[in-house]
């Protein structure tokens, strides 16, 4: 696993969602309340899995985001995507791909149906690492739409004449994700897709 | 044969269909097959199946030969999870689709 210090560089970080969960005292606090790990731990402790034991500890409880506003233009995708990516740097090809299939999808369905057009109103993409998921927060300022509220299911009996050729990319996001949410917050949409850390 | 990489996504998607649609327009029965060589390609999004399907419907509709060969595994789950591997045929390899034509092909001939 790669060290947080490694998956992170530093000038992407918001300054006040790195590690804002961590607590390091309560870390050894608890590995030593646990007597088969303190065991393990006393009995070899300078081992190195001793040491994978208390950082698999910290990451499983770290938590870090990393936010970043673009504006609604389909020109921006790629950099959208490029975002997801970087944040989640190192991790599984399989959701890296799943992160970004799911940004995209969003992304494109805000400009083309949310905001009509590109414009410079903006989206607010976040990316959460949170233990064994990862949480994608996209936000914008379009009018209220719930794109979970009726997911279309491409139907296998279908003909290939009479299969719509659009409207797969909500569908795709709730196959692959653990979790899909919709709220509306203000005056924002506010989508939270979760994926499983595979 | 076509051979697209990279990524299959909403950026692309347009020039892809662009670029597809001359060897379409001769996918007819009787006229060229087209397999797509998707080996190279490691991602895509439903702008990209957007692009398969339309092909899909008029090599159907011109009774032509298209199938899409050699898909990598995580791209193959997002045919399957989409059901695109009901209405596009799908061949492990570039050898097996040029084997799938070839019959097809022959077929056509047989029938004619």
């Amino acid at each position: 696993m790669p060290t947080v210090a490694g998956r992170l560089p530093p000038d992407r970080l918001d300054g006040d969602a790195a590690l804002d969960d961590l607590d390091p005292a309560d870390v050894v606090s608890r590995a030593g309340a646990d007597p088969a790990r303190a065991g393990r731990v006393r009995a070899r402790p300078r081992t190195h899995g001793a040491c994978s034991i208390l950082l698999g500890t910290i990451l499983s409880r770290v938590k870090i985001k990393q936010t970043r506003t673009f504006r609604a233009r389909l020109g921006e995708a790629t950099n959208v995507s490029a975002f997801v990516e970087s944040a989640i740097l190192g991790m599984e090809a399989r959701l890296v791909m799943r992160l970004r299939l799911a940004v995209e999808e969003l992304f494109v369905n805000t400009v083309t149906h949310g905001y009509g057009s590109d414009s410079d109103a903006p989206v607010e993409v976040t990316v959460r690492i949170d233990g064994d998921r990862i949480v994608l927060i996209y936000e914008d300022a379009a009018p209220p739409f719930d794109p979970f509220a009726k997911v279309e299911r491409p139907d296998p009996d279908a003909s290939l004449e009479s299969r719509s050729a659009g409207r797969l990319g909500v569908f795709l996001i709730t196959q692959i994700a653990e979790r899909c949410h919709y709220a509306r917050t203000g005056d924002r949409n506010c989508v939270t897709v979760e994926l499983a850390v595979c | 044969m076509l051979a697209p990489s990279g990524r299959v996504d909403h950026a692309i998607a347009e020039e892809l269909r662009t670029d597809l649609a001359p060897y379409l327009g001769r996918c007819g029965e009787g006229q060229d097959h087209v397999v797509l060589d998707f080996a190279g390609v490691d991602y895509i999004s439903s702008a990209g199946l957007r692009v398969l399907m339309l092909a899909a419907k008029q090599a159907k509709t011109q009774r032509g030969f298209l199938a899409v060969a050699a898909v990598p595994p995580l791209v193959q789950e997002i045919l399957e999870i989409s059901k695109f591997t009901l209405v596009i045929r799908t061949l492990p390899s570039v050898r097996e689709a040029a084997a799938a034509a070839s019959a097809a092909g022959l077929a056509a001939l047989e029938r004619s």
